[in-house]
């Protein structure tokens, strides 16, 4: 692999695109530009994903085999690229030139993939600004988008750019491998480290000193799924998120016969995905040399016993669950005695001190700051916002708000600029999607205001009610259900209008927006969370998101939030509206957000956004029926208008509804005061409620279905499960399995974590529901009669 | 020769044009198959300052109505240019590009709202490799440039001028006529 020439694939894919040419052969390629410049290690991986690629151009490798190597490297499909599209009134087949070549199963070559770029700790140079910003404009659409976990990330780019994209890359230093994959993710780091006034101690090397560790490690290579990890240097503050983590470390400190030890709480499990699971207390005390050799104990525990048939129960979360902290502990003690001794455990400790920055020694600006003019008050204002004071005196770190977590590709040359010249390149993206300068004197700062103002980058706001986060959402992700970047951007400008009125309560609300349940915006710990959603009503699709309050993402995110149930996307900005003047109104002192949401209680909010949640005939105000950002009826499908609205469809919708009722009565069982005793309750209320939606989808096949849960399970087990009926397109059986596992579990007694994951799976139960109803009347199933039919041409088509 | 490039026509400085219009717009001419090629998405940046705008994303070429550069317009980045030479690749670009911006002049919608400068388009070179930033980059490329443009404004009188920009920006130029033109000129 090691001599594969890149030209050939190029001259492949070139000629496949164009069989009367040929590529000219003088052109000059990256490959031999930059020889000298990427290291061997990296340039032969890179030359191997490219003669996989050819591999795979010449059928040759398979599909799904050369899916996990191409994820494994970061590059993932996107939206559409199973080669279809829907218009709004059909779903269309796309027309790409070479349609039998495909990157993955159903995956077509020729659709536009995306790339994702670890950038550990979220440390960058203006050097890899500079290429990011190159290879954003050459390859992709000029825009850099920064993730919920420090990565960067590319849209709207072609196979056939990747091989050099990476080596441009690797020529500065940073690497995709395993972005993707089952493996070791980006190592994610508070942006405050080394200059956070709260902090233990900086813990910007140690995040970086375990990505290398464990990138490309033996024993991260056999995992049933990804695995992230992410540090803190404090524990009262969100900026690491180390509870939501499968590995989270918080820098703590002991003193041992008087001399002061520093070390790391260790977390394990944690996660928010579609059932979110706060992290277990692993160690609370991690010495720096116990850091990698216990971290790689866990690694192989994790590959060893954790779930590799089933993806969608394969976290760690879930193998810390069913073991239970106590015995997943002992076992990786034990697993830790065994390993042998490796070198590379501890000769990093003493690169640790190199980690340490700071600042210009002077002022650029001494003695000269330059006049605001009318930009004063903006600046007062900005200041108020996206400046930090650090704990260095008279340095600040400043957060950049970007706009959906996205710049451009001349605005982040001109931000290299602007941070070479005002530090010694000190900047990180964080996990707000933003980007923060470190080590500013204090006298710079309006020289830099200004400097970010020439390159529109000096928007105020940021980690605020108006900094939104949001995921890709249908723009470009596979599973996305609703339009997260479009309200996100609707949000953001109702709500930068009233900005300067909040307070500083007001402020530190966080929105963030998912476009599914996977949580990829972190909607589950914002004190406002949307994630998308639909509904069929009157045999159209809706879009709608799911309100989640509750959650809290103060002190590393410790409490995630509830659905209070769905809220029609056209609608969410007068919710959120509502939400905010209500904060505003009635809030008692210092009162937070969150405190506000335990005290006015989710019923009552609920009853308030209940008017809300109504949707106008379609006759009356079609616009309900088309996402943000979109002018598409939307569709999950080729839905069409249906003929559903039959008696027993309204017995299924009469039916969910009531599920989702007992659903959210679970939820306030649990509120308040979690150990209220009313545990036991609220878990069997969660069952409740996945059985009425079993039930109600039973009165499609049966209308006399009795209210016997064994009767219910039984049914739903022989026409919704084996039939795969009930079957999610992606997520297959996994929604069912939920209830089937709570049903021959329903005895067991009730613990805290045993109540809040029934009522999470009980959430994703009822919403599979929606969507198997939503395909059942897609497939003319809207009666029993129907339904009868429907099961004799399955069992023909198995036969 | 270059396979990378782009093209921008620039708007009229009066065009005040509500952003959002364009997205039905560029949605109705992928359902309806409006324009030549293998059309995928819109995609909206009206968020990001100085961004893509409104993005029209085909597998042969990315168009935008955009802001680059503080300059508002159309461009156009080839993905798989079509043509034998860099010359015909060029002036295909900038046909495909004219009829998409004389579509857009023409729509109901945006009637009156939308007015692209036909005289005038930057050529942008996408390959830092082959084509970086230079002088002798700009020489290699210009008499490809003078003979395209010979062809897109037939028996006119054309400059070519590189702009001077940051020399980490790709190489620009600017390939403009005295008189105006229409977009609808320049497709035909």
């Amino acid at each position: 692999m090691k001599g594969f020439d890149s030209g050939l694939l190029i001259k492949s894919l070139v000629a496949l695109a164009h069989p009367q040419k040929s590529m000219p052969s003088e052109t000059r390629t990256w490959k031999a530009a930059l020889a000298d410049q990427i290291p061997p290690h990296m340039a032969e991986e890179i030359d191997t994903f490219e003669s996989q690629m050819e591999l795979r151009v010449q059928d040759k490798l398979e599909e799904k085999v050369f899916a996990e190597l191409r994820l494994r490297r970061g590059a993932y499909g996107q939206r559409y690229d199973n080669g279809f599209r829907d218009n709004g009134r059909e779903s269309v087949e796309i027309p790409f030139p070479n349609k039998h070549l495909t990157k993955g199963p159903g995956t077509k070559w020729e659709a536009p993939g995306m790339q994702r770029i670890k950038i550990p700790y979220g440390g960058m140079t203006a050097e890899q600004m500079n290429v990011l910003a190159d290879i954003a404009e050459e390859y992709s659409d000029s825009i850099l988008h920064i993730t919920t976990r420090q990565d960067i990330q590319l849209h709207f780019l072609s196979m056939v750019d990747i091989p050099d994209m990476h080596r441009r890359l690797a020529a500065v230093g940073i690497t995709v491998r395993e972005a993707c994959g089952n493996s070791v993710r980006n190592v994610t780091a508070c942006p405050l480290a080394g200059v956070c006034r709260d902090e233990t101690f900086d813990v910007t090397g140690y995040a970086n000193e375990t990505a290398q560790y464990f990138l490309g490690h033996r024993d991260v290579q056999d995992f049933g799924r990804k695995f992230k990890v992410a540090f803190s240097g404090c524990k009262q503050h969100p900026c690491g998120l180390t509870y939501m983590h499968d590995l989270g470390l918080i820098a703590t400190e002991r003193e041992v016969d008087g001399q002061k030890q520093y070390g790391f709480e260790m977390y394990v499990g944690g996660g928010l995905g579609a059932v979110p699971h706060l992290a277990k207390l692993f160690d609370e005390f991690v010495s720096p040399e116990e850091l990698l050799p216990l971290s790689q104990a866990i690694a192989r525990v994790f590959a060893r016993l954790g779930e590799k048939q089933n993806r969608n129960k394969a976290r760690i979360k879930f193998l810390v669950a069913k073991l239970g902290i106590e015995e997943f502990r002992r076992l990786v003690i034990e697993e830790r005695a065994a390993i042998e001794a490796d070198p590379e455990w501890t000769s990093w400790l003493g690169k640790i001190p190199e980690y340490e920055e700071g600042g210009l020694p002077e002022p650029l600006t001494q003695g000269a700051a330059p006049d605001l003019g009318d930009e004063a008050a903006t600046f007062d204002y900005w200041k108020a916002t996206n400046v930090y004071a650090q704990r260095q005196a008279g340095f600040n770190a400043i957060t950049i708000a970007l706009p959906l977590g996205d710049i451009t590709a001349s605005q982040t040359r001109l931000l290299a600029d602007v941070v070479r010249r005002f530090t010694h390149d000190t900047i990180r993206t964080t996990v707000e999607q933003n980007v923060m300068i470190r080590w500013v004197h204090d006298a710079d700062l309006p020289a830099l205001f200004l400097a970010l103002k020439a390159i529109n980058l000096h928007a105020p706001g940021a980690q605020t009610i108006i900094d939104i986060a949001a995921c890709p959402g249908t723009d470009t992700c596979k599973l996305g259900i609703s339009s997260s970047r479009g309200l996100a951007g609707e949000l953001r400008r109702r709500l930068a209008h009233k900005a300067m009125q909040y307070d500083e309560a007001v402020r530190n609300i966080r929105i963030k927006v998912s476009g599914c349940f996977n949580s990829c915006s972190q909607h589950t710990v914002a004190e406002i969370g949307f994630y998308g959603s639909n509904r069929l009503l009157s045999g159209r699709r809706v879009p709608h998101f799911h309100l989640i309050l509750g959650g809290k993402w103060d002190h590393n995110a410790a409490e995630y939030g509830q659905s209070l149930g769905v809220v029609p996307s056209k609608r969410v900005p007068d919710v959120v509206e509502l939400l905010v003047d209500w904060f505003m109104r009635d809030r008692q002192g210092e009162e937070a957000f969150p405190a506000f949401v335990n005290r006015i209680g989710k019923k009552a909010i609920k009853e308030q956004v209940k008017p809300l949640t109504t949707v106008p005939a379609y006759e009356e105000d079609p616009s309900f029926y088309v996402d943000w950002a979109d002018a598409r009826e939307y569709t999950l499908g080729d839905i069409g208008i249906g003929e559903c609205a039959g008696e027993v469809v309204t017995l299924t919708d009469f039916g969910v509804a009531t599920a989702e009722s007992a659903h959210f009565d679970a939820t306030l069982l649990l509120e308040g005061d979690s150990q209220n005793g009313n545990v036991q309750q609220a878990q069997d209320k969660a069952f409740e409620s996945m059985a009425k939606a079993a039930q109600a989808l039973l009165k499609l096949q049966n209308i006399d279905i009795s209210d016997d849960p064994d009767a219910i399970v039984a049914d739903f087990r022989t026409y919704f499960y084996d039939t795969e009926l009930f079957f999610d397109p992606f997520a297959k059986g996994k929604f069912a399995s939920y209830f089937l596992k709570a049903y021959e579990s329903r005895s067991d007694t009730a613990t805290l974590d045993s109540a809040k994951q029934l009522i999470e799976e009980a959430r994703l139960f009822i919403e599979a529901s929606h969507e198997c109803y939503g395909r059942m009347a897609e497939k003319g199933i809207t009666s029993p009669v129907s339904f009868k039919k429907w099961l004799l041409d399955n069992e023909l088509a198995k036969a | 020769m270059s396979n990378r490039f782009c093209v921008k026509f620039l708007a009229q400085p009066a065009t005040n044009l509500d952003e959002e219009a364009l997205i039905p717009i560029f949605h109705d001419w992928i359902r309806d198959r409006k324009i030549p090629g293998v059309l995928l998405d819109v995609v909206d940046y009206r968020h990001v300052p100085d961004g893509p705008g409104i993005m029209l994303i085909t597998h042969e070429i990315n168009y935008a109505m955009e802001h680059g550069g503080g300059e508002y317009g159309l461009s156009a980045q080839a993905k798989i240019p079509e043509g034998e030479t860099h010359g015909d690749r060029l002036v295909n670009l900038v046909q495909r590009t004219a009829q998409f911006g004389a579509l857009l002049e023409a729509d109901q919608r945006v009637s009156g709202q939308v007015k692209l400068q036909g005289n005038q388009f930057y050529y942008i070179a996408n390959d830092r490799l082959n084509y970086p930033n230079t002088d002798e980059a700009f020489a290699a490329i210009k008499a490809d440039l003078e003979t395209a443009a010979a062809t897109i404004y037939s028996g006119k009188t054309v400059t070519i001028a590189r702009v001077e920009n940051d020399p980490r920006e790709r190489l620009t130029i600017l390939v403009s006529v005295a008189d105006a033109v229409e977009m609808g000129a320049i497709a035909a």
